[in-house]
């Protein structure tokens, strides 16, 4: 009787360092009040993981420390897990138990961490106003079965990216960038013939993961009016006219010699004509561009419609207790708020995921102002879609990738390609 | 490499107890517990090590685990049978064989000639040793990005053959031209080392049969093709089984080359591997694979071991 006496004070007594510890975090407004007031509970100790190096990592790591600052009550460790270790370092943790309280990773990889069971509903967790002013697109691929299991901490998409050096050169007007396929093809001609460098350059190759090609692709895919899998994701659906449409564009490109086989980084080299590229280019070029470039939305069929493809960082968090999530929840919340919004998305390059900023004068003034090659992204948020939600995404898209860069490389045609990899990828889904 | 050697040494000196020892010697009781003491901590760390992980990547592959779901789903053989029905494992495996092949024939016939010119009497023989064994000491990942900026459309090889008049292909987007190039890359970084091995056996071949075969009078030609041949094959068979392994092993040269491309042209079993488990997260299926190659090096090994014997000399 005695020993479970003592159990229960003991409980109690956690539950009250519990509240102590959470009470403050849940008000972001006057953290150093409540947490002098009363027994000073243990700051809650949380851990984040991410994979940004350079200016991303520094500004991150800034904000981390700003944050501490107003919130005594929660010490932060950050760690860099490069890109590639990533999902293997989590797999790992999992196993031992010593899994991060929140990790910042690339969407595609949100429905597959889903699996590992431990994610805690944001939902529930951060203020309905917070997540309600979060780009739907972005969101959409953290809802698994009902939950919030992710939200964007930030953002990018694919737009078309262009050598005014090299425009000049052929004669073409470099404040006139394409507008339509057709557009594109004619300037890429025109490129070739004038300067001998490839005109736009394509992702041709799947590689070991098949997602540089893949991603590219569903663009036009999407800008022809196709869809990728069907929507609740159990079939392919790109063996369409759409689709057919779309392939055949990227076999022109190659068979006209616009296109070279297996030469994509060429204009990024400064070497080719115009390329898609996403918004972190602008970033990565900001602080000494290469080579004169400018930027505009990508080129869609006269009779398609505008499309691009969305990609970004999500932030996941890890239910390893009540407290760390709550206050892994908190800190979330803080740098979804506009300022923080703001600063990461000026001091990065990357988009904004709250509407609110996106649309707000102060940011859009300062893209005007100080980044005018970020405009044509900003306004592309509004036609962003989103890849499948789906843990077997990664194999889908490799699947996809091996069958259509035989069309692209002339040893399948585009009929053939299609179905083959319609084939491949309701295999994939098959199988599970 | 270490496996090799291990397999030779213990070639050389038949375990006791084996049909070929005359004598089986008697343990005393006190022998057997020293030798278990001085045993027990290397045993506890290949146990640790080596042998527990295979056995848990063993019955990993039995499962579809993907890496992430604490639970493993069980599924028997089902990966094995998968396996057999899936066209990329045997485009993997065609390719492996046929690189494996290039790989020991080319390492063996470029190994020899190399030793048998370093062999030979010559000004500034320590230069042409360094100069052949700095392939092998270059990390893999630099040679693979030096061979791919060489064989570029418009790289240094090309150029070389435009000025004989010649349009160079694009080699590493046709699947032949590319394996062959992943091939000569191998036995290039690798050549130094089999010309070391070499030159160690011939340097410690006996001078007094050439001195008879010269009495008898038989030419040079007669000497390498009737002598050092045949007394070289110890080296042969471990410069073959040692480029097997290796090919089979391939990795990280194939990855940094051509990523396995063009269009599965050079995507060896390791690469293969890879991408299953680590790029897809199918740990069940990928683990299945290394399974299937580990058989398949001790078979090929176990079948050489069988047709020249386990020392080497032709049975």
């Amino acid at each position: 009787m005695h020993r479970h006496l003592r159990l229960v004070a003991a409980g109690v007594a956690g539950l009250l360092a519990l509240t102590g510890c959470a009470g403050p975090s849940g008000s972001t407004a006057a953290p150093a009040v409540s947490s002098s007031a009363s027994a000073p509970a243990a700051p809650a100790q949380i851990t984040i993981w991410h994979y940004w190096d350079g200016t991303n990592a520094d500004t991150f790591d800034a904000m981390v420390a700003d944050y501490q600052k107003s919130h005594p009550q929660v010490k932060i460790t950050t760690s860099m897990v490069p890109n590639a270790d990533f999902l293997t370092k989590l797999r790992a943790s999992a196993t031992s138990k010593t899994l991060p309280d929140i990790a910042i990773g690339d969407l595609v990889w949100v429905p597959q961490i889903n699996q590992i069971g431990t994610l805690a509903d944001l939902k529930s967790l951060l203020p309905a106003e917070v997540v309600s002013d979060i780009n739907p697109a972005l969101t959409s691929f953290g809802t698994i079965g009902g939950k919030q299991v992710s939200v964007p901490v930030s953002a990018n998409n694919l737009a078309y990216m262009y050598n005014k050096t090299l425009f000049k050169q052929a004669g073409l007007d470099p404040e006139k960038p394409p507008t339509t396929w057709e557009e594109l093809m004619a300037d890429a001609k025109q490129i070739l013939a004038k300067t001998g460098k490839p005109g736009y350059d394509l992702y041709t190759q799947a590689g070991d993961s098949g997602e540089g090609l893949t991603w590219n692709f569903q663009v036009n895919l999407w800008q022809a009016g196709g869809e990728f899998l069907k929507a609740d994701n159990s079939a392919a659906a790109f063996n369409t006219p759409q689709g057919k449409k779309a392939l055949q564009f990227w076999v022109d490109l190659i068979k006209s010699g616009v296109s070279p086989y297996a030469k994509w980084g060429e204009f990024e080299k400064g070497k080719g004509g115009s390329a898609q590229e996403g918004s972190w280019m602008v970033g990565i070029w900001a602080a000494d561009p290469p080579f004169d470039f400018g930027v505009a939305k990508a080129p869609y069929p006269s009779d398609g419609k505008p499309a691009t493809n969305l990609g970004g960082e999500q932030a996941m968090v890890f239910n390893n207790s009540d407290a760390n999530a709550k206050a892994s929840a908190d800190f979330l919340a803080w740098f979804l708020s506009a300022d923080q919004v703001t600063k990461w998305s000026e001091t990065t390059g990357m988009l904004p995921v709250t509407n609110s900023v996106a649309t707000s004068a102060g940011y859009l003034d300062w893209v005007k102002s100080s980044q005018p090659r970020l405009l044509p992204y900003v306004e592309q948020m509004a036609d962003a879609h989103a890849r499948p939600n789906t843990p077997l995404y990664p194999k889908i898209s490799l699947a996809f990738a091996q069958q259509i860069e035989k069309a692209l490389a002339g040893e399948a045609t585009v009929d053939e390609a299609l179905a083959a990899a319609e084939k491949a990828v309701n295999a994939v889904i098959a199988q599970g | 490499m270490a496996q090799a050697q291990l397999v030779i040494r213990s070639g050389e000196t038949p375990p006791s107890g084996s049909p070929r020892s005359p004598r089986r010697r008697r343990y005393d009781r006190e022998q057997v517990i020293t030798a278990a003491v001085f045993l027990a901590p290397a045993l506890v760390v290949l146990a640790v090590f080596v042998f527990y992980p295979i056995l848990a990547a063993g019955q990993i592959s039995l499962t579809s685990w993907n890496g992430f779901d604490p639970v493993q789903p069980f599924v028997g053989l089902g990966n094995y049978q998968r396996l057999a029905q899936d066209p990329e494992f045997w485009n993997s495996l065609a390719v492996t064989v046929g690189y494996a092949l290039g790989v020991c024939v080319l390492s063996v016939v470029s190994g020899l000639a190399i030793a048998l010119l370093l062999d030979a009497p010559l000004r500034g023989l320590g230069i042409y040793r360094s100069i052949y064994f700095l392939p092998v000491v270059t990390s893999s990942v630099a040679a693979a990005i030096v061979w791919r900026y060489l064989l570029d459309p418009s790289g240094l090889v090309n150029s070389v053959l435009a000025q004989f008049g010649i349009a160079g292909p694009d080699w590493l987007q046709d699947r032949y031209l590319a394996l062959g190039a992943l091939t000569l890359l191998t036995v290039w970084k690798n050549i130094g080392f089999n010309a070391v091995l070499y030159l160690t056996a011939l340097q410690a071949l006996p001078h007094s049969i050439y001195e008879a075969a010269g009495l008898d009078g038989a030419s040079g030609w007669q000497k390498l093709r009737h002598l050092t041949i045949p007394l070289l094959s110890p080296m042969t068979f471990f410069v073959v089984v040692q480029a097997l392994i290796t090919s089979f092993q391939a990795f990280d040269l194939v990855y940094v080359f051509t990523e396995g491309g063009p269009r599965g042209g050079t995507d060896v079993l390791g690469m293969f591997m890879y991408r299953t488990a680590f790029r897809l997260g199918d740990f069940g299926y990928g683990t299945a694979i290394a399974f299937v190659t580990l058989a398949l090096v001790l078979g090929v090994t176990l079948v050489q071991w069988r047709v020249t014997g386990s020392d080497g000399t032709e049975r």
